[in-house]
């Protein structure tokens, strides 16, 4: 049995870790800390903001309440953080700490620090996300302004590989007439209790429950779009953007479509290759369907298994329907290595985790230069490949 | 080596039931033991005539030194020890605790070793005695109330759960007649029921809150009075190999409540 999705701990974490001037805390094991540390470390090893209590037997036999005030003390003295969250395993849930009473003892209006439960036994990683966004939502004060048309996307992750490239291409797509203003993968805490000014919240997969407190406190409005991959993605985002603010877009689509023409035409007879070529997508339902959206709408790939986390059981079954068919690529996380090895097809790494490559350069998998970037990488990947560069040549 | 183990309701009488009968036994010439498995720590309290610390302490909160002390004729005590009221787990303290006690060898010189164990088995911790082959014989402590009697039945869902596939066995019911009605014919009922009998009924004796009030145990303070006497029995009853052993099987709570309004329990 190989689970396909982690536990409520790993949701909280990724709904709170892109908070750059926050800290977040685990109650719990040390484990909790070092399983989420790792991915976060291949993606950006220069800012660490996460720390750990470091329950063992003592604090389970006698409480670890002390030891939270203890780790919040260093955390404020270490890193001077705008906000601490502290993120509760399993274990302290089990025995009981009063951690909510704990963190309102702590908590100043300089340094609000944050109670979000996490027991991993209890909920999902999705569920785990969807709380922590509720908890989020609360934060968002009233009376603040963002002046003019202004959105929030939730659901991005900061350790979503190439996630900070990602978002400066949506950036680029709406601006400068729509101003983006929180973004769940990078932003600070100010932008959080800014939330309720936006005019539209954009929900990529993930992130309904924030999005629905933040329409019942402030009214405002959320569609959830798929990952926006290629110019049909593009023009989702825009659909929404322009349907919500009455604006019109239409001139960033064109251009998206034109500059998109004019760098893939150098690979044409390459990108004809794909044609018909069978694939299969192993990834969070957003981007799972906005990659297979985009591999058959604009390249014309046969996507013979698309697979979301969300609603997989074992892994291993999903990997068997792979095994089982023809995939000529596989489009995945650093997860789907070992598979993509066996069958000797190409890995397009686009979901989390990657813990086997590192981006450092701005590009990304979104925008116009994210569709050059990805198909780039199809291409020279399958170029790559021991047995599967004919295919570019029919 | 004789392994016991004491369960029973909150305040039932165990701890009296554990530190009276270790007396006696060591009385007669064995070497005992008693460990408390109860946050508390008050087990050893009468027969070291104070408290001693606990070996959580030692272990977890890094006060260094001995965790094992004998008190009245040698008796060995140790006390798991735990959390404060309301914080933390006390049942994984338990479990630890065991552990430490066995890692240290603290028990192998004893010919008998008594464990009292905090009120329910209200979780996998505090049924540690229970497995792991730590005690071999359970008994349990009631008073002829209704409540007791719960408790006392809910326990023995406990025992039989680890029972089916161990060796450990209920062993008796301890009579603690110190109650509303000192009528022994209603856990003579129950423990017909569950399997067992009555291994011991403990007189409602001054002797024994004196005792207590000067941490010392009745056998060691009035030897020769009825509560010293009982307790004598009961030691002889544990050591004699004639408990009537048994994989417990628990009554029905509508079964428990005939037997209690039949057997003349008043409400």
């Amino acid at each position: 049995m190989r689970p396909s999705k982690s536990c409520m701990l790993f949701g909280s974490y990724h709904a709170l870790n892109g908070i750059k001037d926050s800290v977040v805390l685990f109650h719990s094991v040390i484990g909790c800390n070092f399983g989420t540390l790792g991915p976060h470390f291949m993606n950006d090893m220069a800012s660490i903001r996460q720390s750990s209590t470091v329950m063992s037997d003592r604090e389970v036999i006698y409480g670890g309440e002390s030891q939270i005030r203890k780790a919040v003390r260093l955390a404020k003295q270490l890193y001077s953080p705008r906000a601490v969250f502290v993120v509760s395993g399993c274990v302290p849930e089990i025995t009981g700490d009063d951690i909510g009473g704990v963190c309102a003892d702590l908590s100043s209006p300089e340094c609000p620090v944050i109670y979000v439960p996490s027991p991993g036994f209890l909920k999902d990683e999705y569920s785990g996300y969807e709380d922590a966004g509720r908890i989020l939502a609360d934060l968002a004060e009233e009376g603040k302004e963002c002046g003019g048309p202004c959105v929030n996307i939730l659901g991005p992750a900061a350790d979503d590989p190439r996630i900070d490239n990602d978002m400066n291409a949506l950036r680029l797509m709406l601006g400068p007439q729509i101003r983006v203003n929180y973004v769940s993968s990078g932003c600070s805490f100010n932008d959080i209790l800014c939330a309720g000014s936006a005019g539209l919240n954009i929900v990529i997969g993930r992130g309904t429950g924030m999005a629905e407190r933040l329409k019942e406190r402030f009214g405002t409005p959320y569609r959830v779009i798929d990952y926006p991959y290629g110019i049909t993605g593009c023009d989702e985002l825009c659909s929404a953007a322009e349907e919500a603010f009455g604006v019109d877009l239409s001139s960033v689509r064109t251009g998206f479509r034109q500059k998109t023409a004019d760098s893939l035409e150098k690979a044409f007879s390459f990108i004809q290759g794909f044609y018909a070529m069978p694939a299969a997508v192993v990834a969070d339902s957003a981007r799972a369907r906005g990659m297979e959206r985009f591999l058959t709408r604009e390249l014309g790939m046969d996507v013979c298994v698309r697979a979301c986390r969300e609603e997989m059981g074992d892994t291993e079954d999903t990997y068997d329907l792979i095994r089982g068919s023809e995939a000529a690529m596989i489009f995945g996380s650093g997860y789907e290595k070992p598979l993509a090895e066996v069958m000797e097809v190409p890995l397009i790494r686009m979901c989390y985790p990657v813990l086997d490559r590192v981006t450092l350069s701005g590009r990304s998998y979104a925008g116009v230069e994210g569709s050059v970037c990805l198909v780039e990488d199809m291409i020279n990947e399958t170029m790559a490949a021991r047995n599967l560069k004919g295919g570019l040549y029919q | 080596m004789k392994k016991i183990c004491i369960y029973g309701k909150g305040g039932i009488g165990k701890s009296t039931v554990v530190a009276n009968t270790a007396v006696a036994m060591s009385m007669k010439g064995l070497k005992v033991a008693v460990v408390g498995c109860d946050p508390k720590a008050d087990s050893t309290r009468c027969i070291m005539g104070k408290r001693i610390p606990t070996v959580l302490d030692c272990v977890l909160l890094g006060n260094k030194g001995e965790v094992a002390f004998k008190g009245f004729n040698d008796i060995l005590c140790i006390e798991s020890g735990g959390p404060q009221p309301g914080t933390g787990c006390a049942g994984r303290g338990i479990a630890s605790a065991l552990k430490e006690i066995r890692d240290r060898d603290l028990l192998s010189d004893r010919d008998a070793v008594i464990y009292d164990v905090l009120g329910d088995v209200v979780c996998g911790g505090f049924s540690t005695p229970l497995r792991e082959e730590i005690a071999d014989d359970v008994y349990l402590v009631t008073t002829a109330d209704f409540m007791a009697m719960y408790a006392a039945n809910n326990i023995c869902k406990g025992i039989r759960h680890y029972a089916v596939t161990s060796g450990i066995r209920l062993a008796g019911i301890i009579y603690n007649s110190r109650s509303m009605r000192n009528d022994i014919s209603l856990v003579e009922a129950f423990a017909g029921r569950v399997g067992t009998a009555v291994a011991g009924k403990i007189p409602m004796s001054s002797d024994i809150s004196k005792a207590e009030i000067k941490r010392k145990t009745a056998v060691e303070l009035f030897p020769d009075g009825d509560a010293a006497s009982s307790f004598n029995a009961l030691a002889d009853y544990m050591l004699s190999g004639k408990a009537v052993r048994c994989i417990p099987e628990p009554v029905s709570d509508e079964l428990l409540e005939e037997l209690c309004l039949q057997n003349g329990t008043e409400f």
